[in-house]
């Protein structure tokens, strides 16, 4: 006789807790949908800032009006996380870094750097 | 790259792609921050130098393969119904096809000067 089973989902994001390496791996994922959507923002503003004089000052100016700044901040966080997890993933396959204890501690190295770093470029943007 | 990237190739791929993106991104970052201010003179010369030239368009190649295998795996991950997983396989494809073209459109106007 078959019995059925009821599996927990907690599908509620609310309520998921993920252990940090978790995080660091769904932040990767994240990371790399924003660094994603950026392509064709990189790509107008490397046409724009090649053109000439002007359109390399338009671009510049661009880069630094405030509005866009805010819209820069969560681009610097995904770069440095996927840069840094991405890099941790890496030694990872070296098979650096894989017990549970040393892949927590990266892990927690990973989230905390990107979030400093994106924390030190907006203040010295700011500042 | 074929439309179903094997397992092996792709992880392989992701990576290599990867090494090489991660250090063109940081190189080009500490040239620009020993050059600040950038000046367009220097931005120009240092893009239209073919050395240069060459590894920002394979920079561009690099990136484009790496999107399209982690973006791949998010829709293989989240996107169950294999009809809306094959139009937004094919939305991806399109989306980066263009992005190449453009990317082109940009360097031949550079060799040209």
């Amino acid at each position: 006789m078959k019995t059925k089973y009821k599996r927990p989902k907690h599908l509620n994001l609310l309520k998921i807790r993920l252990p940090i390496t978790g995080i660091a791996s769904i932040n990767h994922r994240l990371s790399g949908v924003i660094l994603f959507l950026a392509i064709p923002f990189s790509l107008y503003l490397l046409q724009l800032s090649l053109s000439n004089k002007e359109g390399f000052t338009q671009t510049i100016e661009y880069l630094s009006s405030p509005w866009i700044k805010l819209l820069l901040i969560p681009l610097v966080w995904a770069f440095a996380h996927h840069l840094l997890a991405g890099f941790r993933f890496l030694l990872i396959d070296q098979e650096i870094g894989i017990h549970l204890s040393a892949a927590r501690l990266t892990a927690w190295f990973v989230v905390v750097t990107a979030v400093i770093v994106t924390l030190v470029v907006a203040v010295g943007w700011w500042l | 790259m074929s439309f179903q990237a094997q397992g092996m190739r792709a992880w392989l791929l992701q990576r290599l792609t990867a090494i090489y993106v991660a250090i063109y991104t940081l190189s080009l970052m500490i040239w620009v921050s020993y050059q600040l201010p950038l000046s367009y003179e220097a931005w120009l010369n240092l893009l239209s130098q073919p050395f240069m030239l060459i590894a920002t368009v394979l920079f561009y190649l690099s990136l484009f393969i790496h999107a399209w295998v982690g973006i791949r795996d998010i829709f293989v991950d989240y996107v169950k119904p294999s009809g809306i997983r094959f139009i937004l396989l094919m939305s991806l494809a399109f989306f980066l096809v263009v992005m190449t073209l453009w990317l082109l459109i940009i360097f031949v106007g550079l060799v040209k000067i």
